[in-house]
This record gives structure tokens, sequence and C-alpha cells, in this order.
């Protein structure tokens, strides 16, 4: 949970540093997309994940991505969670490209990267949950 | 380091302490952080795990210490030490706690070779997903209707407004015969559901008979006899499931039970069945159901929600092991949406907002100025098929017309398919397929309307094209997403009027909690969902799109064939 504690990776990088990095790995794994996976400013739900920086095959689409993130913490998204926060499995999870725009689950990564992608050369995402569904009963 | 007397340690007992996280930058942030220490008993590592809960740090970080006052300024100079041992904290708190100790915390942040931190994501991680036929939403397009097509909307929604919503009724006692043979047989499935979806739903004397119908509870060709030995069979398969968890210690099962008690006990309270005390065999009823469900499928387990959909069963069926084969049988469709995995409420999402970009794009451009356009705000609608939107018994009549519109179940496509008819016969303004047509004149006007409907021009039908097909659209069942799209058509004026932001918007939205006007909602979404199955049912090369997606499921290998090269994991 440290997302209130961690400033977003483009704040804590030069831009010529991350142009530098995404480059160099872009040279060395051309057919992956390097994306930066990151909590979304107000998601309060979810925790963060202690890795941001993903190499992911183009191909891959949006959906498959989506879950592999969600696994990657199963212990934060399940157990801790849940119990901790009393919340119920039905939240959702989702993942933004650039803060904003869900896109379509069934386009890949790499064409995602193609449109989205930032000057820094990596293509930025962050997850969110919402939580809309509360108990207005009595 | 200045020794101050009155500073000696023994005659302390506790040191203020305030820290502030650094990022690497030179820029400081605003995270602050005070608490007191015992200095006797706070030793290196005891102040680092401290500080590591108190900033929610999960890397290494480094502690410094700031230096006391000068005696010459008075002010406490910039200068920090390094913190690495007891040693050094015994220091600190020697020379630096007066009047308070001074911490700075640096996360150690990763060099910058770019390569140790990567995490490489192989497509084989991912866990088998649904064949989604998606189309993307192509924002950005602008969406051109010409003027005469407009005016004939307007018109339809005119005409729509004033006809009866309930076309034809309820199905009726009379009619529901008329689709059993002489030994209790149903004879068309189909047509049931197609009957039940036109008229609005079934008359309530008939509901606690139809509804396993309509949820497709029976195997087919069933005799009466042999659909009550089914029911029989069932329930006494439900008693075993329950007496097992009954002899169960409470204890061990108190996690989940407790939940369960706990929405069950503000569930429909207003309703007259559950109007009565907590321990009222209908309410102990409802919780039997849930729990005997969640203990027998702990992949789904429980959620909150799932009491908001057993209650109406429980209801109407008045008969707890009934409601319960029901309500299983429900949540074979609709588990997807209580699963942890959010896929199926996600693709929902997606759905509505590709509907909403297509057929109300003003509102979707409104909406995508509030950035509401993942249609997040609309959760509770579809998580529960709207059944907390209107009044309880308004709620069940259009969960049957819910389940009678379903296109898909998840054994394939549905066996009731009203839609399939619909679209075979160019919607129901030309239906004869079931019963005796008593109100020709509504008809006769139905049919005069889809004629001008399908003179739309070309470009709106492509438009509506993009969208999955009605056996993709809403995850096999779209009459769901075109309610939302109603409610949304019948209150986008009032919200763009009122320029609303996201939250307002979905405070509005909350507040219409079982206030919805099912009749004017039903017309409006029929109206909707017509114009997006015209665009479906006139192309025969559609007919092909729907041979192929009849097993939705059955590509499931298709969407992960990664070339094995990918698949490989990339040692770092």
């Amino acid at each position: 949970m440290n997302g209130q504690t961690c400033k977003p990776f483009k704040q804590r990088k030069s831009f010529s540093a991350r142009k530098n990095d995404s480059e160099c790995i872009i040279r060395q794994y051309p057919d992956k997309v390097p994306v930066i996976v990151e909590r979304l400013k107000t998601e309060k739900h979810l925790p963060v994940l202690d890795k941001i920086k993903y190499l992911v095959p183009s191909d891959l689409t949006m959906s498959s991505l989506s879950s592999i993130i969600r696994q990657k913490h199963p212990d934060a998204f399940n157990l801790i969670y849940r119990k901790r926060l009393q919340l119920s499995p039905t939240q959702a999870f989702f993942l933004l490209v650039n803060e904003k725009n869900l896109v379509s689950i069934s386009i890949t990564v790499g064409e995602v990267y193609k449109d989205e992608k930032d000057e820094d050369g990596f293509i930025y995402m962050v997850y969110a949950s919402q939580e809309t569904f509360g108990s207005s009963e009595i | 380091m200045t020794f101050s007397p009155t500073n000696a340690l023994h005659d302390r007992e506790a040191i203020r302490v305030k820290a502030v996280l650094y990022d690497g930058d030179s820029e400081p942030m605003t995270v602050k952080r005070c608490f007191s220490v015992d200095p006797h008993i706070t030793s290196f590592s005891n102040l680092y795990q401290l500080l590591k809960r108190a900033f929610h740090l999960q890397g290494d970080f480094e502690i410094y210490y700031q230096l006391p006052q000068s005696t010459e300024t008075g002010k406490r100079p910039d200068v920090f030490l390094s913190l690495t041992s007891d040693f050094d904290l015994d220091a600190a708190f020697m020379s630096s706690s007066l009047p308070y100790l001074s911490l700075k915390v640096e996360p150690i942040i990763s060099s910058d070779d770019g390569q140790n931190d990567w995490t490489f994501l192989e497509a084989i991680e991912a866990p088998i997903t649904n064949k989604v036929q998606s189309t993307g939403v192509s924002s950005n397009v602008p969406f051109h209707i010409s003027l005469k097509h407009q005016m004939e909307r307007t018109l339809n929604k005119l005409t729509n407004a004033f006809s009866d919503v309930t076309r034809r009724g309820p199905l009726k006692e009379l009619e529901w015969q008329c689709h059993l043979d002489c030994e209790g047989r149903l004879l068309g499935i189909d047509e049931l559901w197609a009957r039940v979806f036109q008229g609005g739903g079934v008359e309530p004397s008939l509901r606690k008979e139809v509804w396993p119908h309509l949820l497709n509870v029976f195997p087919s060709d069933l005799t009466k006899e042999e659909r009550q030995r089914h029911l029989n069979m069932k329930s006494e398969v439900y008693y075993h499931l329950k007496s097992k968890w009954k002899a169960k210690c409470p204890a061990e099962i108190e996690s989940i039970t407790h939940l369960i008690m706990k929405d069950v006990l503000r569930t429909d309270r207003m309703h007259p069945y559950f109007s009565c005390p907590d321990d009222h065999q209908h309410i102990v009823a409802l919780f039997n159901i849930l729990t005997t469900f969640a203990l027998e499928n702990p992949d789904v387990s429980y959620a909150q929600g799932m009491s908001d959909l057993a209650a109406p069963l429980l209801v109407i069926l008045d008969e707890e092991s009934i409601a319960y084969t029901c309500f299983c049988a429900l949540m074979d469709r609709m588990k997807g949406h209580f699963l942890l995995d959010g896929k199926a409420m996600t693709l929902k999402f997606d759905h509505l907002s590709q509907l909403v970009h297509r057929m109300e794009p003003d509102f979707f451009k409104y909406l995508m100025s509030i950035e509401a356009e993942d249609m997040f705000f609309c959760y509770r609608w579809l998580l529960l098929n709207l059944k907390r939107e209107f009044p309880f018994d308004e709620a069940v009549q259009l969960l049957e017309v819910i389940w009678s519109a379903a296109t898909c179940t998840p054994e394939g496509v549905s066996k009731g398919n009203s839609s399939l008819i619909l679209i075979q016969n160019g919607y129901y303004g030309n239906d004869t397929t079931s019963g005796d047509d008593n109100e020709s004149d509504d008809s006769d006007q139905d049919e005069s309307e889809f004629s001008s409907l399908t003179n739309k021009p070309v470009n709106q039908e492509t438009k509506l094209l993009q969208l999955p097909g009605p056996y993709h659209l809403g995850d096999g069942n779209p009459f769901v997403l075109f309610m939302c799209l109603a409610i949304l058509s019948i209150h986008k004026d009032y919200c763009m009027q009122k320029k609303m932001d996201y939250n307002t918007l979905a405070m509005y939205f909350d507040k219409l909690v079982r206030k919805h006007d099912l009749a004017k909602t039903l017309t409006r979404a029929r109206t909707l969902y017509n114009e997006y199955l015209s665009s479906f049912g006139e192309t025969k090369s559609d007919i092909g799109v729907k041979e192929e997606s009849k097993i939705p499921w059955c590509n499931r290998e298709s969407i992960i064939s990664i070339p094995p090269k990918a698949s490989h994991f990339v040692e770092c």
C-alpha cells in the first residue's frame, strides 16, 4: 500500500532516463512491449503491486494481461483484501490505459501500445476497482 | 554532536519522533508521520519496522536523523546523519531528540540499469478465457445520423410511449395450457420464452409453474409427472446437502454464514414475505439456500448481491428446495458476475459502453466528457439484472422478461431462445409463431413501425452491426444491456441539462433505486432492442455468424494460441 507514498514511475525518473530505458529494453526484446502498471491514484480498495514494470508479449490480449496482473497477487486480492475490508468478491478489476481509457479486452497489447504509448516509449496503465455496490437496505 | 545535560536518556520515557518520507528526488514528499517511542526498549530494528509500517514501505529504505538545534542560530541545521544501527540510534536519542527526533526516510530505488526490475509476463500465465467477440470502441468516430432518421426515431419513440408496454399482456393460464401437450410436456420452449418476453412476464398465479422453465431447470420433453419427480429428486439432493453443513460445527463455517446472515437480514425486508421477525422461517429459508449454495460451490462461494437474486425466487416459489434448485440454475447463468476475476462484469461494461456509443452517441459524448464512459456507475444494474432498480413486484416481472430473453446459457445457445425467434421472424412485429393473436390492431401498428425502421439509412445499420452479435452481446443476455440503455436514455436529457459530474451522476442513479418506471423503461428498451436486432436480422450473412457462434465457448483454445517462441520464459 505504498501507493500514497511512492511517486508514479514518470516522476521518479527523468524523461531522458525513461526514454533511454525503453529504447534499451525494446532493442533487446523486440517482440515485447514495456508496460508500466500502477495503481490509479484514487484507488482505495486494491493494494499496490510491488512490481510495476512488465515486459509483455505484444500479441497478448488485454483480457489476458488483466487476468495475469491480478493473479500476481492472489493473496492481496483475495484473502487479505476480502477479510480485512469485508468486501465482497464482486469487486471488479480494471486496467485503464493512460488513466482513462478502458480499451476493448480483445485487442492485443501490441495494438494498444501502437496507439497509446507515451513519448518516452513506455505504455502506461493503471488498475482500479469500482465499488458502487453499496448496501442501501435498511 | 552536542550533548546537553538535560538530555540524559534515563529520565525520559518517551521521545517524540517526526518522520518525513523523501523520495530520492530533491523534492520532498509531504508524507509525515509523528509518533513516540520509548528510548529504553526501542532498538534499531524496531524503529525500522515501525517506519516500514508507518509509510507502508515495501522495499528497502534508509533512515537519517537531523542534527539538533545549533546554539547560535536556534534553528535545526539541514544536516542529516545516517542511522543504520542500534549505536546510531542511541546517539540520535541522546543528541538530537529535543524537542523531537526528526527522521528522514528514503526508499532505496533500484539502480537505473533498467533490466533487473522488469517482470516478464507470458501468455501461458493467463487463465483460460472465454472467446470474446468484441469490436473495440473506436472512439472519435463522429456518429452521423441523417435528419430523416432522427425524425423517424423520434416518431418511433412517440408511438411507443403511447402504446401499451405489454402488447399482449402477461402469459395467461389459458395460453399456458396451449403450450403443453396432453401429458403436460412443454411443446416448444422457444415459443414459451418468446411469449413471455413479448408479453412482459407471466400472470402471478402461473409463476410458480413457469419459472423453472424460464431458468432451464428441466431437461426437455418431460411430462408433468416426470417434472414433479425431477423436482422431488432435486429436493432430496438439497435436503441432503443442507443436512451436511448443518451437521458441521458452526464455528467451522462461521465466516461465511456470518456474511450471509448479515445480508439476508436486510434483503427485501419491506416485502410482506420477509417483514417478519429475524428468526422467521422465511428468513431462515433464504439463509439456508444461500449457505448451501456457497458451501457446495466454493469457487463461487457467497457474494453480496446473491441474496437479492435468491429472494424473489423464494417469494414466488415459496418452497426452499425448489427455490434452491432454481437459484442454482440462475447462478449457472450469472455466477460470472460474482467471480473474483471480474471478467463477466468487465465484458458487460465494455458492451454497454459500446452500445451507448452506437445508440446514444450524444449521451456517450457527454459521458466521455465526465470520464464516465466506462459505465462503472451502472455496476449494480448489471450485477443484479436491475433487480434493485424497480419496486419488488415490477422487478419480479422484469426478471421474467430478462430470463426469457437469454440467447446463451452456459451450455451453449439457450434452449429456449426467444431472440432467435424474434430474429427469424423479423422481431415481434411479424410474429406469428405463438398463441392466438387477439390484439391485431397493436401488431399492425408494430408492423408499420418496423417497416419504417428497416428503411433506415445504411450507415446506421452498419454502425449497429459493429456491435457484438446477439449471442455475444451482454454475454448471452443482450436485453439486460438494453434495459440499462433505456434507463440512461430516459434520464440522459436531465443529466446533460444539469451538467452532472461523475459523482453527481452516480448519486443521481443511486437515489432512483426501486423508483424506476418499469412500463416506460421496458417500452424504451424494446424499441432500442428492435433497432439492434433489425440490423442483425436482415443480413443473411449474419446466419453464418450465428452458426459459428453457436457454441461461444468452443474456441477458447484459439485465444491463447500464442506462438511457442513467445510463450517461453525469458530468463533474466
